[in-house]
This record gives structure tokens, sequence and C-alpha cells, in this order.
């Protein structure tokens, strides 16, 4: 079993490959929104500004369920070559119950290319600005020991329980997901 | 057979606890500040913090070349030394990344360009980095006359000049000269991660 979603997961990464690869080739495809292969439309992307009070309440709209959080920033590369990942994680994993946000550093003002970033990478879950930019306000309200990328995953009660700082390996938050997801179905 | 068990998982803990020791590491203020030495800088010379000894108070910002919040920041160290050095300071910035953009070559393209007033050093076996527990570009470390960690995190409240409300640098470097302890000795500083290898 712990072999099978990796697996799973990096067929779906070759799939979405070979899709965005053919976007320009003979398959005139109209691109589907709610179906996402790649890309989606800035105007079908969710992002909204988000503070102290915004972020208490994400938590606890989403308990009972696993969240796992990105944190990143448009001027980010590493973050961006991570992303990929996280949106293969909420597709294949949103139905076990996995809840994937994202959260960017970036400046409220920064937000058409965020929004833009947000729908190259097909991000269909819910996406955040920090009100608080990149500064030590940011840090403080959302728990940030250190510079992005950044990944938090909450357990189903709302609680931290896992962090993942630089260097960051995929693998290891594939693991975790897996295993807190297991948790939940179990318990 | 369970005590195997457990015997095996705790061993398996150890190691990774082993294995995040940069973490386990972390300076607290008050703490000495790990010595360093040989550390070759952009204008082609060896550094060690024995050099600076006459220094009031050092200001080690660990920073690199590719990381734009490192960028945002380097006209304010600039101002920063040139305000400061006049009182005794020495700000000295670090580099532990190793990326293509941030080797020496590259930093010195950046220190001639950008005109820096302050040594720019690179550590490509990231040790200063693991001994300091940087963790962020930029991440401040302040030494005051005695060598001690006075001061952890960023240079200020935002990585946009214009919206700076607070000068955490410069107030912590104020107290010190003041012989006084700074109010603020830990703030969370924001920016890229260090890009530590893998050991």
């Amino acid at each position: 079993m712990r072999f099978v979603i990796p697996a799973i997961l990096a067929m779906l990464v070759l799939a979405g490959c070979s899709n965005r690869s053919g976007e320009g080739g003979s398959s005139p495809a109209p691109p589907q929104p709610h179906r996402k292969s790649g890309s989606v439309a800035p105007e079908d992307v969710s992002v909204e500004i988000i503070d102290e009070a915004g972020f208490a309440d994400v938590l606890k709209r989403h308990r009972g369920k696993v969240v796992l959080i990105d944190y990143w920033a448009t001027y980010c590369a590493p973050c961006l070559k991570l992303f990929p990942h996280t949106v293969e994680l909420h597709r294949k994993l949103a139905h076990e119950g996995l809840v994937v946000i994202s959260i960017s550093l970036d400046y409220p003002e920064d937000e058409p290319d965020v929004r833009k970033r947000l729908a190259e990478q097909g991000a269909a879950f819910e996406n955040f600005i920090s009100r608080y930019g990149t500064g030590t306000r940011s840090a403080d309200v959302f728990d940030l020991p250190s510079g992005v990328p950044y990944f938090q995953l909450y357990d189903r009660d709302g609680k931290l329980s896992k962090t993942f700082a630089a260097p960051i390996d995929p693998d290891e938050i594939d693991k975790a997901v897996e295993k807190f997801l297991a948790l939940s179905r179990n318990g | 057979m369970a005590r195997k068990w457990t015997y095996t998982t705790s061993l398996a803990m150890v190691a990774l606890l082993i294995a995040s020791g940069c973490h386990a590491a972390d300076l607290k203020i008050g703490d000495a500040a790990p010595d360093w030495s040989g550390i070759p800088g952009t204008d082609g010379k060896k550094h060690s913090l024995s050099d600076y000894k006459d220094a009031k108070v050092i200001v080690m910002v660990f920073t690199c070349n590719h990381c734009p919040t490192a960028v945002a920041y380097q006209d304010r160290l600039k101002e920063f030394q040139k305000d400061y050095g006049k009182k005794g300071v020495q700000l000295i910035a670090v580099n532990v990344n190793n990326l293509p953009a941030d080797k020496l070559d590259k930093m010195k393209e950046r220190a001639e360009k950008e005109k820096f007033n302050f040594p720019y050093i690179y550590d490509s076996s990231q040790k200063m980095g693991r001994d300091y527990g940087a963790k962020t570009t930029p991440h401040l470390f302040v030494l005051c006359k005695e060598r001690k960690v006075a001061y952890i995190g960023a240079m200020d409240d935002n990585g946009k000049a214009d919206k700076v409300k607070e000068h955490y640098l410069r107030d912590a470097v104020d107290a010190l000269l003041a012989g006084k302890k700074p109010e603020k000795t830990e703030t969370r500083p924001t920016g890229c991660s260090v890009k530590y290898e893998k050991k």
C-alpha cells in the first residue's frame, strides 16, 4: 500500500505532462476548468487575502480533515518547483479527506501575478495571500520558523502535527499525508 | 518481539534526531558565538571572526545572491553599515548556499556591482550556517562585545523597505551600544530557505 500511492502519483504526473505537451498538438481539446489536467483560467482560481482571523477560521472550517498547507511566493523558484506536487496531492487525495491550501507570502497588491502563477499550476483549491506579505508578522501569524518553501500538515483535530522545511523531499510529504489519512480512516 | 520493535523504533528516532541535528544545535540568546576562520570573501581574502575583535558589535547576516528577499535587503544592509560603521559596528554578510547563482565568482560580481561596504564571505561547507542555525535568507545574528548572541532574527518587519515599521536590528544595536540588553531579542525572519545539502 505504501508504494501504491506514489506509483499512482508518478503516473498522474507523467499523464499531466503528456497532456500539457499535447496542448499545441493535433487534438484541439478546449480547456475545461472543472476537469483540470494542467492550467486553469485565472478567473477560476480562488485567491483571497488572509490574516490571523482568516487563518483560524480556515483551520476550524476543515476540522475533521487532514490539512496540508503549502507556503510559497512567486519569487521563490524552489516553491514553484514543488507546487505541481502539491497540486497532484490535491487531485489524488481530496476525496480521501485531504484538504490542500496554499498561502503565498507575496503582498495583497501582487494578487494578479499570484493568480496567474496559480492558474498556470492548476491550483484548484483554496489559495490565499498573506495580508502581511514577506515579513515578521506573517511568520508570527502562520507560525513559520524559516523561509519558503515551507509546509504544514494538520491532523483531523486541527493540530499542527508535522512541518517540512528545506530541503524538502516530496516523498516525505506523501508518506506523512498517507499516514495521517490512514489514521483518520482507522480512528 | 514487541520489545525488539520498541527498541528498533527508538533507535530509528534517535537516528532521525541526529539527522536533523542542525535544529538541535540552534543558538540561543546569550550563547557564545560559534567561532569561524579562514572563510574566503569576495575581496580575495580569508576572513575569521577574530579579525574583527575590535568591533563593539558584530552583525552576521546569512544571505545569498539568488533570493529576491535577500536582494531586497541589500541596500538596507549598506545603509546600516554606513550609519553604524563609524560607531564601531561591523556587518558581515555570509553565504552558505551552493546554487550556481550563489558561488564565489557570482558573489564577487554582486559585491562589486552593488558596491558592498561590508565583507561578503562564502562558506561552501555550510558549517557556519549549521553552527548558527541560519534557516532563512536573510537571517541575522547580532554578537555583542563579549561575542555572545544578543539578537537573532529579521533586520526589520517587512521585505519591502517602504512598508517597514519596526527596525529590529537598529533597535537591538542601539541598545547594545548603550550598554543595555535589546528589548526584542528574537524575531522570525521571512524570505527564502537556506539551501542546505543533505549530509
